[in-house]
């Protein structure tokens, strides 16, 4: 170290010359152009090197090698913090590998930096899931709807009310999810692969009449779809109308014949139809005939479900007591609605003792059940 | 109407700046930041590149033996043949520029710098670029400053001026840069070159930010504090930074030592034992070489196992003390961030392991270590707290860093009572002031030192008798006057130069409106010296803040330097 070096004196005679000056603005201006090539340089090979890792990243993200997928995302972010695709694949492999704390984290700088960012409140809602903290996660899917996308921004909502959707349909949470779907369905504007899944999510979640009604604008776009009149055939079963869901199921098998499953539901509109005591202008004996073989439906299904020793069994021999009863010759609507309400009973006691039913066996009891519930 | 020609404008400018050095030193300021900023832009970019180049990715491990061994003796052979001033950090020879040559730094010697910095660095030399960039900054100004004429007093303003520039862009930390260039350069925090060093510093960030835009050297996840007991644990962690500082300045130093009992014919290849053994730390734990950030990123981000970063503080306190102590070109910021990151994220860890829900990530801790490291080793305890909330942007770690720095600073302070530049410097054979030093002079009031009992010369008093009152006294400068009404103050000289003096009386030579130089009583002595310097005068008056003409008391000369621990004999004598 030359701490006390030669020290030439400084010559205060010179000021600052036009050749100085000049010489200056020369530095300064090949320094600024080395400057700007090399921070270009510098810049390309950070972007290209970030690019490879994130490829790298994804792809496994992709394999389920979330550990990896972490490392590499990473390192793509850091190289370029200013991309949001490093940044929010790096979050979800943070949360696939169920590093909450640093997706959180990394997650929480990304929304204070823009709250209204669709993709980050959509990650934020995925990694509230993961947490269980639905309620928040509810606020960020609906954040993740109504906020801003960078591309494609309609399809991204569609998808994310649908997860959001498919949440609401995890937890049970019916009225909210109703409220979803109607959404769903006003902003599908005619995305056919959309609404069929509204329809039937619809038709799974308690609102067969909602769910006709968009099979039916599906029929009107897409004649010649027969999964769309087999759903309007479904939502029609499921809403009592059997004559109606028979001549949807036809139109199916007329536009696609020999389909089992059609031929199927067919068999099962002429059964409902055959068996449904409720039309209007149904005579009374023959109301009297369908309550009959409704009961025995009902006695056979709680008979089915309930032990040897079962106290209910008592159910069943008034049941027997009742369909051993001669018919009288004049048969009123009384004695039917009797009979329907004794098989109403029977049914919420075979419910009540082995759960909701789901064998095919018992689907018609199950669909003439539900009618008489809601009429 | 003529109109002037652009060159005799020009001349006209040039002659007006150059009868104003204070307005040429602000145009300068200007011009070095703008210089500054794109050179030192230029030696990260390099630096960056000619690392990318030397170790590509997926390269082999042999590189990382070979290439900083061959490299420091490369470099080493340039430093020792052609540059001898361009080696280490660069910190303390801009010191010496200050201090001791005013201000002045050779062309060569920043073109040494920044070449064979740049190449030692990128060669994977595990020491930092900040330092070097302050040198290349300073000298950059000091060369402008003798180009354009300045006096030396104005080069030497102008060598801060530089460190400032070149710290603002280096680390992105333009306030930091400003109290650094104060408070470890010039050691004085209200050093009268602060409005040039702001607006170099400024100018250079604002040149960093045009080139390569805003982006902070460190991300860093927002962290907040979880439990008041947290407290405990940066507290925790200010002891260990401490004591991890202190461990790390005496290695160094003490290798040092060792380096420079070697026969001078040793010193050229001698930066490559330095070399090798980073190389042969490398071998095993790469993070460890170069400067390092893109791994105190990573732990910032609280991603890295405690045991990996324990080895490497350890690794990286050997590895730059025997790279700095070898005669490499580099600096001790960039390693002393990176060991104090490192200490944290250690620290972190384990308090993380032990209180899971009471506690932060270890990148929380990783962050306050970096200042915590930075204030034990180079004990600027301002700057560091300010350089990390400028690193990191972010505000809420400010009273944890406060409190770890303030410890690690003591523990430092207690077991290592030089800091680490000076303590460089005094292996040199050179004592520089040290901020502390000063600090403690500066305490030293004209109170302390004055004499009370001041009887001022009659008006009414002969100049023959006050000439030989002053004789007597063995002065040069008395005061004139009543103790209630001073006139002002008598030089031997004035009184020399009067025609008659038998006859004349002092009221003629001094009148009860005369301006004098006075000092006030908690004025401190240093000023006094300061006023009696520019006056020639031994003694100065000590007058009332409330009215400048009564007295309380007399300082001279000899008292201010046995305040100094400067005795002369003749003061020693009166």
């Amino acid at each position: 170290m030359g701490a006390a070096s030669q020290v030439p004196a400084a010559d205060s005679s010179n000021g600052p010359t036009l050749a100085l000056i000049i010489a200056l603005v020369i530095i300064i201006g090949g320094l600024w152009s080395l400057d700007v090539f090399l921070a270009r340089t510098e810049r390309q090979a950070v972007e290209s090197e970030a690019g490879d890792h994130y490829r790298q990243g994804l792809a496994a993200l992709q394999r389920g090698r979330a550990g990896d997928a972490v490392d590499l995302l990473r390192r793509a972010y850091t190289m370029e913090r200013e991309n949001r695709d490093y940044q929010l694949n790096y979050v979800a492999a943070l949360t696939a590998a169920r590093k909450f704390d640093d997706a959180e984290a990394n997650i929480q700088a990304l929304l204070q930096s823009d709250p209204n960012h669709g993709p980050a409140n959509l990650l934020a809602a995925r990694l509230r899931v993961q947490e269980n903290k639905f309620a928040d996660a509810e606020s960020h899917y609906h954040r993740a709807i109504y906020g801003a996308w960078p591309e494609n921004a309609a399809a991204h909502r569609l998808r994310v009310r649908l997860e959001l959707v498919q949440l609401l349909r995890s937890r049970g949470e019916h009225e909210e999810l109703l409220a979803e779907l109607l959404a769903l369905e006003a902003e599908a504007h005619g995305n056919v692969a959309i609404l069929k899944q509204v329809a039937n999510l619809y038709l799974t979640d308690g609102s067969p009449s909602r769910a006709a009604y968009v099979y039916r604008e599906l029929n009107q776009s897409n004649p010649d779809d027969i999964d769309d009149y087999v759903g309007l055939g479904e939502a029609e079963l499921a809403q009592g109308d059997y004559r109606t869901a028979l001549v949807a199921f036809l139109d199916a098998n007329r536009r696609k014949p020999g389909q089992l499953a059609v031929q199927r539901d067919i068999g099962l509109s002429n059964r409902m139809t055959a068996l449904d005591p409720t039309p209007r202008h149904l005579k009374s004996a023959d109301k009297f005939a369908r309550s009959t073989e409704i009961l025995q439906l009902s006695r056979a299904a709680l008979n089915g479900c309930i032990g040897p020793a079962d106290p209910l069994r008592r159910m069943l021999d008034d049941a027997d007591k009742m369909l051993a009863e001669k018919a009288p010759a004049h048969i009123t609507n009384e004695l039917a609605e009797a009979r329907l309400t004794f098989a109403e009973q029977l049914w919420q006691a075979r419910t009540k003792t082995c759960g909701a039913s789901t064998s095919a066996e018992e689907q018609p009891l199950r669909l003439i059940m539900a009618k008489l519930a809601h009429s | 109407m003529v109109l002037p020609s652009p060159r005799s404008t020009f001349r006209r400018w040039a002659e007006h700046l150059r009868n104003s050095e204070n307005q040429l030193t602000v145009a300068l300021s200007l011009l070095i930041g703008v210089l500054v900023g794109l050179v030192v832009v230029a030696f990260i970019l390099l630096t960056g590149r000619l690392a990318a180049q030397m170790y590509p990715a997926g390269g082999a491990a042999w590189r990382r033996v070979v290439i900083p061994t061959v490299g420091a003796l490369i470099t080493g052979y340039f430093l020792f043949r052609y540059f001898p001033d361009a080696r280490g950090s660069g910190i303390p020879q801009t010191k010496f520029a200050i201090f001791i040559n005013n201000g002045y730094i050779s062309l060569r010697t920043i073109l040494g710098k920044f070449f064979l910095c740049s190449a030692s660095l990128a060669s994977g030399i595990a020491l930092g670029r900040e330092g070097p960039s302050v040198q290349i900054g300073a000298g950059i100004a000091s060369v402008l400053g003798r180009r354009f004429g300045l006096s030396k007093e104005s080069v030497k303003a102008l060598v801060p001026v530089g460190c400032a520039a070149a710290l603002a862009a280096a680390f992105n930390t333009p306030i930091a840069a400003v109290l650094f260039s104060l408070e470890e350069i010039l050691g004085d925090m209200h050093a009268p070159v602060l409005g040039t060093v702001v607006i170099s510093s400024a100018t250079s960030w604002m040149v960093l930010h045009l080139l390569l835009g805003d982006e902070p050297l460190f991300h860093v996840p927002a962290y907040r504090l979880i439990h008041p007991m947290e407290f405990g644990i940066y507290a925790v962690l200010g002891v260990v930074g401490g004591f991890g500082s202190v461990a790390f300045v005496k290695l160094l130093l003490k290798l040092r030592t060792l380096f420079m009992r070697l026969p001078k014919s040793t010193k050229w290849f001698q930066p490559a034992v330095g070399g090798l053994l980073i190389g042969l730390l490398g071998w095993f734990m790469p993070e460890v070489m170069g400067v390092g950030y893109d791994y105190v990123e990573r732990v910032l981000g609280g991603d890295f196992p405690l045991k990996t970063v324990v080895l490497l503080a350890v690794f990286k306190i050997i590895g730059t003390a025997a790279c700095y102590s070898s005669g490499n070109a580099g600096g001790i910021f960039g390693p002393s961030l990176f060991i104090g990151a490192m200490l944290g994220g250690a620290v972190g860890s384990i308090a993380h392991w032990l209180f899971p829900t009471m506690t932060a990530g270890p990148g929380a801790y990783a962050l306050i270590g970096m200042g915590t490291a930075f204030a034990g080793i180079v004990r600027t305890p301002l700057t560091s707290v300010i350089m990390i909330f400028e690193l990191t942007r972010d505000y809420s770690i400010i009273v944890p860093l406060m409190i770890s720095n303030l410890i690690s600073f003591f523990i430092s302070y207690r077991l290592q009572r030089e800091p680490i530049y000076e303590a460089l410097a005094l292996q040199e054979g050179v004592y520089l002031p040290t901020g502390e030093s000063k600090r403690e002079l500066e305490e030293i009031r004209v109170g302390h030192v004055m004499q009370s009992a001041a009887t001022p010369l009659p008006p009414e008093m002969s100049v023959a008798n006050a000439r030989r009152r002053l004789e007597e006294m063995n002065r040069n400068t008395w005061l004139v006057g009543q103790l209630n009404r001073l006139y002002g103050i008598v030089t031997l000289r004035q009184l020399q130069e009067v025609a008659n003096p038998a006859s004349t009386l002092l009221n003629q030579v001094v009148s009860p409106e005369s301006r004098f130089q006075y000092v006030h009583s908690d004025h401190p002595i240093s000023l006094a010296l300061e006023r009696m310097g520019a006056s020639g005068a031994d003694a100065l008056p000590v007058v009332s803040r409330a009215n400048r003409r009564r007295v309380e008391g007399v300082i001279i000369l000899a008292d201010i330097l046995g305040a100094y621990g400067v005795k002369q004999q003749e003061a020693v004598k009166s």
